[in-house]
């Protein structure tokens, strides 16, 4: 990785620049959403959207038509999560992959030992929501700022996440399942202040 | 419908995802049970919660004027103030180098188009064999790898299925070409194994496929 070498490519003469603009440019505000969210940082966020945007220039040309905002915001996520796996000093940190693929629906989403922020969130009795949503894995994370926030439908997610819409809806179920789980305990937290 | 199956199906139904005939079977097992209608009030009670009280992080207007001048000038790159994209930096390990050779080598000696051909799919192989990046995508299921592309491609390529010819799908793989054989081979050709080689892709060969989007 420390070998990475840059080549400019060159798509300036057959890439419909205006056609671009139209298309993408009113997704910046959705794209800026999910990045902050995944990265949450502003200054991150800020970068991976300039960042995605190249990308998204050059594969422009091969853009087939259909949603343009799933199309844009698959590349933000993705060099989201690059982003943050850079960051991470190339510490290899895997994704936390659930196993619902796998059926394994024991599995327990939200383990207080495993997660130190949902741990750090159980101390302070009155969470926010946004530091409920922050706490969660990114896979689930997404799927909540995807669906709440954007409002996409499960196809347009399952494109974003490059998974099946099963797996879109199982995650969005765990993920609703952890917050409702900690909300109503800050709930609590917040009425016996 | 049982209660096993509202609890599998309850999120769909919040989100107005379920079709017709399961929404109907649905409706009828909540009015007559009052557990699965508890359940399905606190859910709701939540998405409310989550939809109007997580923040919507505003896009700063000068990120908007910034993206808008880069992208009406055609830059394809730029230099992020937090990281370094190296214009060229030959780093520590062999295969970075050779690879880069190799591509200096292609673009000036300019070979037909047949033993382009070849060096692609050579150069393709040598990229996938450097570490971490056997495969891309581990999955039997061409319904697993087919969305996968979507968003790391610049095509959606088709996954198909040649079980039947000897071949079972077992993974794939990102293989770009060196830039310079842009338009050189207009057509996407799937090699036996199900890896996938796309001659138009614009992907800098020297990158990891997975890095590089």
């Amino acid at each position: 990785m420390n070998d990475q070498i840059w080549v400019q490519v060159n798509m300036g003469a057959d890439r419909n620049q205006p056609q671009f603009d139209v298309l993408m440019l009113p997704h910046m505000a959705a794209a800026y959403n999910l990045a902050r969210w995944l990265t949450g940082d502003p200054d991150d966020a800020s970068d991976v959207v300039q960042e995605s945007y190249l990308r998204a220039i050059r594969f422009f040309t091969s853009y087939r038509g259909g949603a343009a905002r799933s199309w844009l915001l698959a590349i933000v996520r993705n060099t989201s999560l690059n982003w943050l796996a850079q960051k991470r000093n190339q510490k290899t940190v895997p994704l936390p992959e659930p196993d619902d693929e796998k059926g394994n629906a024991g599995h327990e989403l939200i383990d207080e030992n495993a997660d130190p922020e949902f741990e750090l969130i159980q101390k302070q009795a009155a969470a926010t929501m946004d530091q409920l949503v922050q706490a969660l894995p990114a896979v689930y994370r997404e799927v909540i700022i995807l669906r709440e926030i954007e409002e996409l439908s499960y196809k347009e997610i399952a494109e974003v996440i490059g998974m099946p819409i099963g797996t879109v809806m199982s995650r969005l179920a765990r993920a609703r399942k952890a917050i409702q789980q900690h909300w109503s305990k800050s709930a609590d937290g917040r009425a016996s202040k | 419908m049982k209660c096993k199956d509202i609890e599998q199906l309850q999120h769909a139904f919040l989100d107005q995802e379920l079709d017709p005939a399961n929404a109907h079977a649905f409706a009828e097992h909540l009015a007559a049970c009052p557990s699965c209608g508890k359940q399905l009030d606190a859910f709701l009670a939540t998405k409310q919660a989550i939809k109007t009280q997580t923040t919507r992080h505003a896009l700063p207007f000068e990120l908007y004027k910034k993206v808008a001048r880069m992208t009406a000038s055609g830059q394809t790159t730029w230099a992020s103030p937090s990281k370094k994209w190296l214009p060229l930096k030959w780093g520590t390990t062999g295969a970075g180098l050779a690879m880069a050779a190799c591509l200096a080598f292609f673009m000036v000696a300019r070979p037909d188009s047949e033993y382009m051909l070849e060096q692609q799919l050579i150069a393709g192989h040598i990229r996938s064999l450097q570490d971490n990046h056997l495969t891309d995508v581990v999955s039997t299921d061409q319904h697993t790898v087919k969305p996968w592309f979507n968003g790391r491609l610049d095509i959606s390529p088709p996954v198909i299925d040649l079980t039947a010819s000897g071949f079972p799908l077992i993974m794939s793989i990102i293989m770009p070409p060196p830039p310079s054989f842009i338009a050189t081979t207009p057509m996407s050709s799937i090699s036996s194994s199900g890896r996938l080689i796309d001659p138009r892709s614009t992907w800098n060969p020297l990158l990891r496929g997975k890095d590089t989007i």
